[in-house]
C-alpha cells in the first residue's frame, strides 16, 4: 500500500525570495554564500535555465548567469517559514521525518480512513501549504521513501506523483541508478564497470555478485531496486536531547567572547525546549579546544540538576559553573551547551516551594515566548553582558 | 566479661542495633557494637556518628568488662538459638566465646577503647529543652510524617521531619516535605519546645519507630543545640539535627479551597491503587474528575492501556480535573484510619490540594502533576 510521503518545497529559499521581494519574480535568482568561497544553496527555475544548480560554487554560477540576482540568504525567515509548513504536517499525522527546512518524510498510512486516499491527502496538503506560506510544494507517494522521494523529484516543479505499489517496478526500473539517493559517482563507475546503468538492471543482477562489488550497501541496494524499502519514517518523538553548538569562525581567546556564547547558546536550547513543551535535567557543556598539541578533541562536561529545567538562566549558570571549573583552557574551536535526561513534556510533577525568583523568571520566559512567536527571535535580545 | 542473658532479650537489642550501624561507613570500626557488663545488666551501643543507640537488659553477671565485635555476625549467631540463654564470655587476646545448649562460636573481638563510643550530646546542656509524650502519640506523629520525607540527597534541607511548635499552646508540631507534598501533624505534649523549629533525620526517627510500640506511658525528647535524645525505658536514641532552613511550610498550606468531597477512606485508597496500575511507571499519574456526587479516576499509559473507575461521593462543588501522583495519595491514606471519611479540598488543577482525615490536627498538602 502507498503510505509515505516526500513533501519538498520548489528551490525553497530562492522561492522565498521572490515571494518577499515581488520585483525578483520571473527573475533567476540564487541564495547563497557570496564570498570567495561560498557556494549556492538555492536557485530559482529561471536561473536553472542558465544551468545553475544547488552545491554549485558562486563563482561558476556568476559565470553562467552573470545577469543574475545573488541573494545571502535569510536563514531566520526560511526557518520561520518552514515550521509554519510542518505544523500543516502535524495535522495530517504525527509521524513526519524532518531532512532539512524544506523537505521532509510524511507517513499517512493511519491518516487514510480521516483525510481520503494518499492521493487526496497529497492534494490538500499541497493546497493548504500555498494558501498558508504561498509557496509551492511538490509531493511524492508511494509504498517506500525511495519510491516516494523519486516520485516527488520526477513531479517538480509545484507537481504531484503517487506510485500504487502495482507500478513500483514500471516506476524504478528504467530509472538510471544515479536516481537511488546515495549512489554517487563512484558506486555508478563501478556498477557501470558490471554493466548496470538503470535501476532495472541493478534489480536483474545477483545480489551475491552485487555484494562482492560493493559490499553490505551490494544487498540494500540491490533490494531497493528491487521494490524493497522497509525504512520506516523517523519521527522526533524518540528526541533524548536539545543542543545549540557553533564553531569560532577564529579560535576564541577571549574569555568574555566564550562565556557569552555559552549564554547565548544556553538561552537559545531554553527557548526550544518550552517551545517543544519540555524540560531537562542534565546540562552538558561541550567544547572542542584548539591549538597546537591538542589535537581537536572534543571534552562534554555535565551537571544534573534535581528537577527538570526549561530556564535559560539556570542552563546558563550551570553551564557556565561548569566552564570556570575547567582546567583546559582557551583557544577554543567549537562551544555548544545541552541539554538532555528530558522529562516527557507530559505529565509534570509541580513543587510546593516554587520561590518568587523561579516564578518571576517562569513569567518572565512565557513573555518572552509570546513574544518571538508573535514577531519572530529577533524582536528581543538580550544585552550584551547580561546572563 | 562473663555473663548470660536471655535470648529473647538480646536478639531484639541485637535487631534495633541493625538498624543504627551502617555497614558501608568509612570508619569499619563503626560496624561493631559496643558489649559492656555491669550490675546485673548487659548494656549495648550502636552508632554511625550521626544516630546513636544505647540500649540495656538485665543479665547475669559472673565478671563485668566490656568488649566490641561485628553486630551483623553477633545478631546473626544469636538469632539461631534454640536455648532460651546465651552466655558470653571473652577470652584471651579478645576472642569472644559465645555458647548455647550444644553449640559454641569463637568470635573475634576489638578492644572497645578503639571505638569511639557514645557521641557527647548537648541534649542535656545549656540552653536546651525537654518535653514528654506519650510513646503512643510520637509513634503516630512519625508515622504520618515520614513518608514525606524527601529522598533527595540535594535537598538536605527537607531530608528530615520538621519539629516545632503549633500556633495552639501545649501541641507539638511535626512537618515533612520532599518538595511535592506536605504532610503536619499536631499532638499534645508536656515541656517545654525549642523557640526556633529543628530538623530532625529520617534514619533516627524511623529507628525510634520501631522501638515506640513497644513502649507504654510517657517518653522524654531533649532538644540541644546541635543533637535531639529521646529517653525510652530500656534504651536512648540521639541524633544529630539536620543543618539548614526548613522551607517556609505556613505558605504553602493553602487558605482556600473552594471544591470540598468528602469520601470515603477505604474505596478511595483501594480505586486508586487499582487504576494507578495502568499509570505510566515513572511519573505515576492518575487523573480525578469531579463532578457532582461523583468521583471518576482514570489512568493510561501509551504502552500498556488504560483504567477507569468511579466512586459516588458526597460532592457539590465545581466540576474540575487534576491529576496527582498516585504514590502521593496512596501514602496519606494507608496512614489514615479504616472505616473514616477523608476531605478532599481541591482548588484548581494547578494549585495545591488538601487532604484531611476526620482529625483536624493532620494536614497533608500535595502539588498535582500536569497530565
Amino acid at each position: 500500500m502507498a503510505n509515505i510521503l516526500h513533501a519538498d518545497m520548489d528551490a525553497f529559499f530562492a522561492s522565498v525570495e521572490q515571494m518577499d521581494q515581488p520585483q525578483l519574480r520571473g527573475k533567476p535568482v540564487m541564495v547563497g554564500g557570496l564570498a570567495k568561497r561560498g557556494v549556492i544553496a538555492a536557485a530559482s527555475y529561471e536561473a536553472r535555465a542558465f544551468g545553475v544548480h544547488s552545491a554549485m560554487p558562486t563563482a561558476q554560477a556568476r559565470r553562467l548567469c552573470p545577469q543574475g540576482v545573488f541573494l545571502a540568504p535569510r536563514m531566520r525567515r526560511y526557518a520561520e517559514l518552514s515550521a509554519r509548513i510542518r505544523e500543516i504536517f502535524y495535522r495530517y499525522t504525527p509521524i513526519v521525518e524532518p531532512l532539512s527546512l524544506d523537505e521532509a518524510y510524511l507517513d499517512v498510512g493511519a491518516s487514510l480512513r480521516l483525510f481520503g486516499s494518499i492521493g487526496e491527502i497529497a492534494e490538500q496538503l499541497r493546497a493548504e501549504v500555498r494558501e498558508r506560506s504561498g509557496l509551492a510544494m511538490s509531493v511524492g507517494g508511494g509504498p517506500g521513501k525511495l519510491v516516494a522521494k523519486i516520485a516527488g523529484n520526477k513531479a517538480k516543479p509545484d507537481g504531484l506523483l503517487i506510485i500504487e505499489e502495482h507500478e513500483v517496478l514500471d516506476f524504478l526500473h528504467p530509472l538510471a541508478v544515479s536516481e537511488i539517493w546515495g549512489v554517487g559517482p563512484a558506486t555508478q563507475a563501478k556498477l557501470r564497470a558490471m554493466g548496470i546503468s538503470t535501476i532495472g538492471e541493478l534489480a536483474a543482477a545477483g545480489a551475491a555478485e552485487l555484494e562482492a562489488e560493493l559490499g553490505r550497501w551490494g544487498p540494500l541496494l540491490h533490494g531497493l531496486a528491487s521494490g524493497e524499502d522497509l525504512r520506516s519514517v523517523e519521527c522526533d518523538r524518540g528526541r533524548k536531547s536539545y543542543g545549540e553548538e557553533n564553531t569560532f569562525p577564529e579560535d576564541a581567546v577571549d574569555e568574555e567572547v566564550i562565556e557569552a556564547t555559552i549564554i547565548a547558546h544556553a538561552h537559545t536550547v531554553a527557548g526550544r525546549l518550552r517551545r517543544d513543551g519540555r524540560s531537562g535535567r542534565t546540562v552538558t557543556l561541550k567544547f572542542r579546544p584548539s591549538g597546537p598539541g591538542r589535537d581537536f578533541r572534543l571534552f562534554t562536561r555535565s551537571k544534573t540538576l534535581a528537577s527538570p529545567c526549561d530556564d535559560g538562566l539556570e542552563i546558563a549558570e550551570v553551564a557556565l559553573a561548569l566552564w570556570r571549573a575547567e582546567t583546559e583552557h582557551p583557544p577554543l574551536r567549537l562551544v555548544g551547551v545541552q541539554l538532555s535526561l528530558l522529562d516527557g513534556n507530559r505529565p509534570l510533577q509541580l513543587g510546593l516551594f516554587k520561590s518568587e525568583e523561579s516564578e518571576r523568571r517562569d513569567a518572565l520566559n512565557r513573555a518572552l515566548d509570546d513574544i518571538t512567536r508573535r514577531f519572530g527571535d529577533k524582536a528581543l535580545q538580550r544585552g550584551e553582558g547580561s546572563i | 566479661m562473663n555473663i548470660s542473658v536471655g535470648r529473647e532479650d538480646f536478639v531484639k537489642l541485637l535487631a534495633r542495633a541493625q538498624g543504627v550501624i551502617d555497614r558501608r561507613h568509612a570508619m569499619t570500626i563503626l560496624t561493631n557494637v559496643v558489649l559492656e557488663a555491669d550490675d546485673g545488666r548487659l548494656t549495648l551501643l550502636a552508632t554511625d556518628l550521626e544516630v546513636s543507640l544505647l540500649q540495656w537488659c538485665p543479665a547475669t553477671v559472673e565478671t563485668p568488662g566490656s568488649v566490641a565485635l561485628s553486630s551483623r555476625k553477633l545478631f546473626e549467631v544469636v538469632r539461631e538459638s534454640a536455648s532460651d540463654t546465651i552466655e558470653l564470655r571473652v577470652l584471651d587476646n579478645l576472642w569472644v566465646g559465645v555458647s548455647y545448649g550444644r553449640s559454641s562460636f569463637k568470635l573475634t573481638g576489638i578492644d572497645p577503647a578503639d571505638h569511639p563510643g557514645m557521641p557527647t550530646s548537648d541534649a542535656d546542656g545549656e540552653g536546651s529543652v525537654s518535653f514528654e509524650i506519650e510513646a503512643s502519640a510520637l509513634s503516630e506523629m512519625i508515622a504520618k510524617t515520614v513518608f514525606s520525607v524527601s529522598h533527595d540527597d540535594t535537598r538536605s534541607n527537607l531530608a528530615g521531619v520538621y519539629l516545632c511548635s503549633a500556633e495552639k499552646k501545649g501541641k507539638l508540631r511535626m512537618v515533612a516535605t520532599d518538595g511535592h507534598r506536605l504532610a503536619l501533624i499536631d499532638r499534645k505534649i508536656k515541656g517545654d519546645l525549642p523557640e526556633s523549629g529543628v530538623i530532625l533525620p529520617r534514619k533516627g526517627l524511623a529507628e525510634i519507630a520501631k522501638v515506640l510500640p513497644e513502649e507504654s506511658g510517657l517518653v522524654t525528647v531533649s532538644i540541644g543545640r546541635s543533637e535531639a535524645v529521646v529517653k525510652l525505658s530500656d534504651s536512648v536514641l540521639s541524633m544529630c539535627l539536620v543543618e539548614g532552613t526548613f522551607p517556609d511550610y505556613k505558605q504553602v498550606m493553602p487558605k482556600e479551597t473552594p471544591n470540598v468531597a468528602l469520601l470515603d477512606r477505604d474505596d478511595f485508597l483501594h480505586t486508586v491503587r487499582r487504576v494507578s496500575l495502568l499509570s505510566s511507571e515513572r511519573a505515576n499519574g492518575v487523573r480525578l474528575s469531579l463532578s457532582e456526587g461523583r468521583l471518576e479516576i482514570n489512568a493510561n499509559n501509551p504502552d500498556l492501556g488504560e483504567a477507569n473507575e468511579d466512586l459516588e461521593i458526597d460532592y457539590s462543588g465545581a466540576e474540575i480535573v487534576v491529576g496527582f501522583n498516585a504514590r502521593y495519595l496512596l501514602e496519606v491514606l494507608a496512614v489514615l484510619p479504616e472505616n473514616s471519611r477523608v476531605e478532599l479540598c481541591l482548588g484548581t488543577e494547578l494549585s495545591p490540594g488538601v487532604l484531611r482525615g476526620e482529625d483536624s490536627d493532620y494536614s497533608y498538602v500535595v502539588m498535582p502533576m500536569r497530565i
